[in-house]
């Protein structure tokens, strides 16, 4: 019976290390890195601010009311925002300066220029469903979906190329 | 076995062979399905010092952890590993598993 507890508190742990680990990589750190990730990090923040704010009343149970938590937008999300500015969540450094990376897809009218992997980019995959592109040596982000699917490259009139990144 | 000052057990003898190893396919570019051979060394020395640092009476909880870690491998990336090994240590320690 002692064993038997102490197994389930060596798998317990195991099991929210597994998801801390998660959790915490996805919102704080990019491809794995060290580096910090500003926006994830904010995005974290305003998640658990807009998370106090929902006028849960467990008590009364009286869900009516509380339309703010079934707004979709006040859901949180793992997928850290991006600002079509180059202050975003990526280091300026790391970021070409002809390069933009696409914040809301619908807003860039999508042209014939879907590159083929390893022809305009090279896509690295980095463990099992997560990808990282990268120009030269260059890696400034990553999707976690099927690379040839998920990622787009458009070159807008001006010149100026933006990477166009499909989440689902 | 004891070198100077310090006593290697048999895992500890192990876990720095398979170091050596691990050292050897990457010199030579020899391929572990499954398993990437950096990742791999990262974590051997993972384990090597946890294993410095944790009582004998441990070793099976770090076991277990070992092998989780392991095959994790197949998945995280490097900083992850790290991450979930840490905090797994410090989750065992708060409940008393160590």
């Amino acid at each position: 019976m002692i064993k038997m507890k102490k197994n389930i508190k060596i798998f317990t742990a195991i099991f929210i290390s597994i998801l801390v680990t998660v959790l915490l990589s996805n919102y704080l750190f990019l491809n794995g890195t060290t580096s910090i990730n500003q926006a994830g990090l904010a995005n974290l923040v305003k998640n658990i601010q807009t998370l106090a704010k929902l006028p849960f009343n467990w008590l009364t149970r009286n869900n009516k009311k509380n339309e703010l938590a079934h707004t979709p937008s006040l859901r949180p999300t793992l997928i850290p925002t991006i600002n079509q500015d180059q202050s975003s969540s990526i280091a300026p450094s790391l970021i070409p300066t002809n390069t933009y990376l696409s914040p809301i897809p619908s807003l860039i009218t999508p042209v014939n220029a879907t590159p083929t992997i390893g022809q305009d980019a090279k896509i690295t995959q980095i463990a099992h469903g997560v990808y990282s592109i990268q120009q030269g040596n260059v890696t400034f982000f990553r999707v976690n979906k099927s690379a040839n699917a998920y990622y787009k490259e458009i070159t807008l009139t001006n010149g100026t190329k933006v990477l166009f990144f499909n989440y689902e | 076995m004891k070198l100077g000052p310090f006593f290697f057990d048999t895992k500890e003898l192990f876990l720095i062979l398979l170091a050596g190893l691990v050292w050897l396919a990457r010199y030579f570019g020899w391929e572990i399905p499954l398993f990437d051979l950096q990742k791999l060394l990262l974590l051997i020395v993972l384990f090597l010092l946890a294993k410095g640092l944790l009582p004998a009476i441990h070793n099976e909880n770090f076991l277990i952890l070992a092998f989780f870690t392991l095959f994790l491998s197949f998945y995280l990336v490097e900083l992850q590993l790290v991450l979930f090994f840490v905090i797994t240590l410090i989750l065992f320690r708060f409940l008393k598993v160590i």
